[in-house]
């Protein structure tokens, strides 16, 4: 059985070298949509804890605290701290744009994070306090290399650095947005004041407790001493990077759900393909005596050796594209972990499925009589033609629940999805049939050909279900990561005529900006994060925190604006909040409801006071009075948003020097929030990346699937070119078959596209994120188009007609 | 089969020729960025060796070749300060100093300022801190660069001085020399033959000297930096302007925040304290000592190398008051914990005022920083200071001057109380008892001696070669101030036994007289720590009515400051505000 098995496998080398590919591809597609979040939060949880290194805790200065302070006798002899680490960190300008600087006392560089130098060396910390460590990134930005001198400037303060080594985008580097500069805390106080303070004064405290000792509870004792009592103690870390993580891999789980099925049917297509020749051969095996469980061996054999080819070349696939992938998009110098039982159970799927589905010939076979066998005559039973009418009817009940019962959206879209994507599997081979049977009629020999050919022959079901399935999940890969990029960036061209001012006091005196030429309207603000906490819900908010925020943004108002307005003007105790309509969508929250806001380690609680709707953040805000924090929370007012009338560089510029000797940073939003997105835009690629990956395996593996289903019609073509039919002819034939295959794909693929958009924008409601319907008609046609035209063009690709033969191999 | 092989063959060799120089380009692009770093120090080295000599004499560079130099007039100057700005240029270059700062000290000293200040550098004291700054020198860069000279000094001055002999007797033997030149070169060559015979340590001095320096490396780089800080433009300057002023980093800055700079500046203090215990004042007592026998002559003509010898001698005069000094600081700057202060001086710091105005402010902050000794510290415990200092400063008359100086201060309002002159002659000491007669002129004679004799010694030695007059000599003479001091030097002014006489046998009797002065100043000292802390105190209330004054917000009129100044004499207290006034300014 093993010999037969074996001969079997080499017998048809490409058709076996085809099915152990699909099954390694398979493999390797569940596994990278199996790692995909985790991968993701191990990169936003190492760029958003760059700073932070290994600490559990941090001690920062707030709006309302002293923005300077020192590591005192107290802290240092604290009981349960391992280590203490301070740091100054400032903004400074080199040339007209903002860097990020960070200092460390003597020999204590690397003890939050190592630094990998790519040039230079780090003793220049230790030996020079004017000494620095850039980024190769900053490096190559400002065309900087080692021992060059670099001028920064704060307020009215200039004063020189050297740099003295060149860093990879690791550790500290990670988060490089903008660009970071590590240095000595005595040669960065320079810039504070030009008294030589040396190392004593800084404005972060990064402590690291001991082993099992109670964080909450150091953090507390803490924040009872004099001078931090002021300050903000905060663990490092927190909540808000799995939430991050979660939002921004969403889309992509979303769509790997439709991936695995994808990646599963792939296996059993192509198992399939080989159906023909297999219940032949098990028809000659019968007829020569062999038994059920004879025959039975020797396909499982052949399956299994198959398949454990196929797992294992794909585990080393999945680890090594998805990894590559991984380095590619998002960090060279994370060490991504890989999973070792994502691995296994991608693995073994991807085994059990290749089995499986190379029994269902044999199961069919043993069903079947011999002489059925021998001529391979499908029965379609009553079950598989009734399966279509069922799918379909099973489709538009579930569309209907999930637009109809908002309460159900949610959880009926996943299953939506799931049934679209079935249903279009299932009765595509029936549309092609139909568009043949109308193709039938044509006069041209070619295309009636053609028509009775994909009538006729299996193969093309399995050709057109495999690329419609495979054009529609990449066109929906390729929508996961439009929608990404839009949900996450789009609402910030909103805020193109916009300008933060940080780093004020809360007593500034706003007609110092107002008199500014090119500013239109300066409003103090407070602009920071708060976590909401309601019924079914625990999230991290953007707080817009003044009486005129509403003048800020172009609001869309589910409760009357004119409410609105007078509720933040006067709050009456009552403590109003403002949210989006997405809340309400997503949690019920309506107006009344009392829910509890945790801001700067203080926690009150709220009203909502009214709804608001606005693509900002995700629906992720709160616009709440100034006043309100301020009584509430104890934190003031820190920034000023200006909105400025003309060009916004022109006006930042102008700021800046106004307010050089005040130490504002001024910065537009753009800017402001290219340095937020800097980590997640790399997320973007990532998913860009899969795509195209995933997108390309699918296509080669069709391509190659219906190829080597095409060996199985040789005679046939044999037949026709002894008939008399031209080789011209002929392939004009198979063009017509590849272009009808494509042709059907595409249409149904994109029609499908719309509804499968939706029903993945709905499923995003279970990770909590509410969007309003997106649709990106131009990425769902461009995917279409590419891989339809690319599956048309194979037979010249191939140059088939170079293989005709009028005899008989 | 075989062509097949072939094939393979020479892709593998291929490759292999591929790697092989990627591993050499980078290699050389490694060693490409060394040799460029090296490249670059040399050449703003040899800049700065260039702007040094050019300041000297406009038709100095920094390379001139011995075709070049015979034609010179002064060429024995030329090589003898070539010589040295070839030494000082050598510890740059192998300095730890970044390059590119290197680089722009080369465009500090080029530039008009750095001409000026290497030309004349007594003249033009007040750029060098301003010059450091432009060329980005921080405190570790001076500090590493003067103990970095001070070694060099040590170990290779002989060899700079053998090479300048050389090469002066190789230009000298050169028969396109012009006689100008040739007397030129052989006055140097007499010069540097007197040094080498005078001044160079033997092989066991040189590793004396070299040990030494390493034990007091520490202690002597905490004071330099602690001084470069300090001088960092005007203390008074930086310390209000960075701590109360109105804009910057720390705009409308908090109490709290002033007081966490002022506990990091006093930390410092500590620190420095720290670094100059018992061991340390002795090892750096020992390695100044070194340097002043050895290197203290006017023989040297290089600028640089006067200003290190002359710093050495300055820290040789304090270095034994620095613990006593850093716990006195420490709690003057503890008066800045008091919040009503600092609400205070927030409405008076960035005001241009009149000098009557800052007399006034300056009176009320010396009062409170008094009072606030006075409460930080017991009597015995100033009273046990004050017998320290005396203790320290045994030794040369250098050492005394601080001790004599603070008491010459709080002595000032008696002389000046009953007159708005002082007699010499009739002067009535606040405690009579104690000093007598003459020891108000001994004061003066030696404070003015101490600032002034080294200045009369370089202008005796300009005055033998030519380059200051008679009556510049007679001026520096009587900067000098010897009259009060006694001295009546008999010889024939200008003359080498009429120098000899002040340098030797003057400093004999002058040490002596300032050695009993000294004593006699410890125990006045102490009687105004005991007057201060006397029961019912009239000197302490009287500084308490001071420190109670309301700061000055304007301009005071002249017609307002009598009664201020009457009142500053009866507190003892104007010596002591001049005195900040002459630091401070």
């Amino acid at each position: 059985m093993f010999k037969l098995a074996f001969r079997n496998i080499a017998s048809k080398p490409l058709r076996s070298a085809v099915t152990v590919l699909a099954i390694a591809v398979a493999v390797a597609m569940i596994f990278a949509m199996l790692s995909f979040s985790p991968a993701v939060y191990e990169y936003i949880f190492s760029t958003q804890t760059a700073a932070s290194g290994g600490s559990d805790i941090v001690i920062s200065t707030s709006s309302s605290s002293d923005r300077i302070t020192d590591v005192t006798k107290e802290l240092n002899g604290l009981e349960g701290i391992d280590y203490i680490c301070p740091s100054l960190t400032l903004y400074a300008l080199l040339g007209n744009e903002y860097v990020q600087l960070r200092g460390f006392e003597v020999g204590k560089s690397e003890m939050l994070q190592s630094i990998d130098v790519r040039q230079g060396s780090l003793s220049g910390l230790s030996e020079h306090e004017d000494d620095i460590v850039i980024s190769s990134a900053t490096a190559e930005k400002y065309d900087l290399h080692i021992g060059d001198r670099v001028e920064l400037t704060l307020g009215r303060q200039n004063v020189s650095f050297y740099v003295c080594a060149i860093a990879d985008k690791s550790g500290y580097f990670l988060n490089d947005a903008p660009n970071l500069i590590l240095g000595r805390i005595e040669g960065i106080e320079r810039l504070l004041t030009a008294l030589p303070i040396g190392d004593k004064i800084c404005n972060e405290i990064y402590i690291k407790a001991k082993a099992g000792v109670d964080i909450d509870g150091l953090m507390e004792r803490i924040s009872s001493m004099q001078p931090y009592s002021s300050m903000l103690v905060q663990r490092t870390g927190g909540s808000y990077i799995k939430e991050q993580a979660d939002s921004l891999s969403a889309p992509v789980v979303l769509a790997g759900v439709a991936v695995f099925a994808l990646a599963i049917a792939v296996v059993v297509l192509l198992f399939m393909m080989s159906e023909g020749e297999k219940l032949s051969f098990i028809s000659k095996l019968s007829v020569i005596g062999a038994t059920k469980g004879q025959i039975a061996g020797v396909f499982l054999i052949e399956s299994i050796l198959l398949a454990m080819a196929g797992a294992v070349i794909g585990s080393a696939l999945a680890v090594g594209v998805f990894v590559g992938i991984l380095k590619l998009t998002l960090s060279s110098t994370i060490a991504f972990g890989i999973s070792a039982w994502r691995l296994f159970l991608a693995a073994a799927i991807g085994f059990f499925s290749a089995v499986v589905s190379s029994a269902l010939p044999i199961f069919r076979a043993f069903r079947g009589t011999i002489r059925q066998n021998q001529l391979n005559m499908q029965r379609r039973s009553r079950l598989s033609r009734a399966l279509c009418p069922i799918l379909l009817a099973l489709c538009a009940v579930s569309v209907a629940l999930e637009f109809a019962v908002p309460s159900l959206t949610a959880a009926v879209s996943v299953v939506s999805l799931v049934l679209l994507l079935v249903t279009l599997g299932v009765c595509v081979a029936s549309v092609l049939r139909l568009s043949a049977r109308g193709l039938q009629r044509s006069a041209n020999p070619s295309v009636k050909v053609a028509a009775i050919n994909i009538r006729r022959e299996g193969r093309f079901s399995r050709s057109v279900t495999a690329l419609t399935v495979g054009m529609t999940v990449s066109m929906l890969l390729f929508m996961a990561w439009s929608l990404t990029q839009s949900v996450f960036g789009d609402y910030v061209a909103d805020f193109s005529d916009l300008i933060f001012v940080t780093n004020v006091r809360s007593d500034v005196d706003l007609s110092r900006f107002d008199s500014i030429e090119g500013v239109d309207t300066a409003t103090k603000i407070v602009w920071k994060q708060g976590s909401l906490k309601g019924e079914g819900f625990d999230k991290t908010m953007n707080i817009l925190g003044s009486r005129d925020a509403l003048g800020l943004v172009d609001f869309g108002y589910v409760t009357p604006k004119q409410e609105v307005q007078r509720l933040l003007n006067d709050d009456g105790g009552q403590g109003y909040v403002f949210l989006d309509n997405a809340l309400s969508v997503l949690y019920g929250v309506k107006t009344g409801d009392r829910l509890t806001l945790t801001l700067d380690g203080v926690e009150s609680e709220v009203t909502v006071g009214g709804i608001l709707q606005h693509r900002l953040f995700s629906g992720n805000y709160i616009v709440m009075s100034d006043e309100v924090i301020a009584k509430r929370f104890g934190t003031m007012v820190d920034t000023v948003v200006i909105k400025a009338d003309k060009d916004v560089d022109g006006v930042a510029n102008e700021l800046r020097a106004k307010f050089a000797a005040n130490n504002y940073y001024v910065v537009d939003v753009l800017t402001a929030y290219k340095w937020e997105m800097e980590s997640t835009s790399a997320v973007f690629d990532l998913i860009g990346t899969l795509a195209v990956v995933v997108a390309l395996f699918i296509f080669v593996i069709t391509v190659f699937a219906s190829q080597a289903g095409r060996t199985s019609a040789e005679k046939n073509r044999t037949a026709l070119l002894n008939a008399g039919m031209s080789k011209r002819a002929l392939w004009g034939a198979e063009i017509t078959e590849h272009c009808l295959v494509a042709a059907v794909s595409l249409v149904l693929s994109f029609a499908l596209s719309v509804l499968l958009t939706a029903c993945l924008i709905h499923a995003l409601r279970l990770f909590g994120l509410y969007f309003e319907f997106m649709y990106e008609a131009w990425v769902v046609a461009v995917v279409g188009l590419i891989m339809g035209g690319l599956y048309a063009a194979v037979p010249l690709a191939f140059n088939f007609k170079k293989s005709y033969s009028i005899k008989k191999r | 089969m075989k062509r097949k092989f072939g094939k393979i063959l020479s892709v593998m060799l291929a490759v292999l020729v591929v790697i092989a120089c990627t591993c050499v380009l980078f290699a050389c692009h490694k060693d490409k960025d060394k040799d460029r770093d090296a490249e670059e120090r040399r050449q703003s080295v040899a800049s700065v060796k260039h702007s040094i000599l050019h300041a000297v004499d406009g038709e100095w560079g920094g390379s001139l070749t011995d075709e070049e130099v015979v034609r010179l007039d002064n060429a024995g100057d030329y090589v003898v300060a070539e010589g040295w700005a070839s030494f000082i240029c050598d510890v740059f270059l192998s300095s730890s100093l970044q390059t590119g700062k290197l680089k722009t000290l080369s465009g500090a000293v080029a530039s008009e300022d750095g001409q000026k200040l290497l030309a004349d550098f007594n003249d033009n004291f007040e750029l060098l801190i301003p010059i450091m700054r432009q060329a980005d020198f921080t405190a570790t860069d001076i500090s590493s660069l003067f103990y970095s000279l001070l070694c060099s000094l040590a170990s290779n001055g002989d060899k700079t001085l053998q090479a300048m002999a050389k090469r002066l007797s190789d230009i000298k033997n050169m028969p396109t020399i012009t006689s100008a030149a040739r007397a030129n070169v052989q006055q140097r060559i007499i010069d540097v033959d007197l040094i080498r015979s005078n001044l160079l340590p033997d092989e066991q001095e040189k590793q004396a000297m070299l040990s030494a320096f390493e034990k007091a490396k520490a202690p002597m780089s905490e004071l330099v930096e602690f001084a470069y800080n300090v001088s960092l433009g005007s203390v008074t300057d930086n310390v209000f302007d960075a701590l109360f002023g109105d804009s910057g980093a720390l705009e409308n800055i908090s109490d709290e925040e002033i007081n966490t700079i002022v506990t990091a500046i006093l930390r410092n203090l500590t620190e420095l304290k720290n670094a100059f215990d018992d061991e340390a004042i002795e090892n750096m007592n020992s390695a100044l000592e070194l340097v002043i026998a050895n290197f203290d002559t006017t023989a040297v003509t290089s600028t640089i190398y006067q200003q290190v010898v002359q710093y050495a001698k300055y820290t040789y005069k304090l270095v034994d008051f620095i613990p006593v000094a850093c716990d006195v600081m420490y709690s003057a700057g503890g008066i800045f914990a008091d919040t009503v202060l600092l609400r205070q001086l927030r409405g008076v710091i960035g005001k241009e005022l009149n000098s009557n105005a800052n007399t006034v402010n300056m009176s009320i902050m010396l009062a409170k920083i008094l009072l606030k000794i006075g409460e930080d510290f017991k009597k015995e415990q100033l009273l046990a200071l004050v017998d320290e200092i005396g203790v320290q400063s045994s030794g040369d008359y250098q050492k005394k001057v601080p001790l004599v100086a603070i008491d010459l201060a709080l002595n000032v309002s008696s002389a000046f109380s009953d007159s708005s002159e002082i007699d010499f002659d009739n002067f009535t000491y606040k405690h009579d008892g104690i000093l007598n007669g003459n020891d108000f002129r001994l004061m003066v004679g030696s404070i003015s001696m101490t600032l002034a004799f080294d200045n009369f010694k370089k202008t005796y030695a300009d005055y033998k070669n030519g380059t200051a007059s008679f009556s510049q000599l007679k001026t520096a003479e009587s900067s000098c101030n010897f009259a009060n001091l006694g001295i009546v030097n008999e010889f024939s002014a200008g003359t080498e036994a009429w120098y000899n006489y002040y340098t030797v046998t003057a400093v004999g009797i002058i040490n002596q007289k300032i050695e009993a002065l000294s004593g006699r100043c410890v125990e006045d000292l102490k009687a105004y720590v005991n007057d201060f802390y006397a029961e019912g105190s009239e000197s302490k209330a009287l500084v308490q009515e001071i420190a109670n004054w309301s700061f000055k917000e304007e301009d005071m009129p002249n017609s307002e400051l009598d009664p201020v100044v009457a009142k500053l004499l009866s507190s003892d207290l104007y010596g002591l505000v001049v005195l900040c006034s002459l630091i401070f300014a």
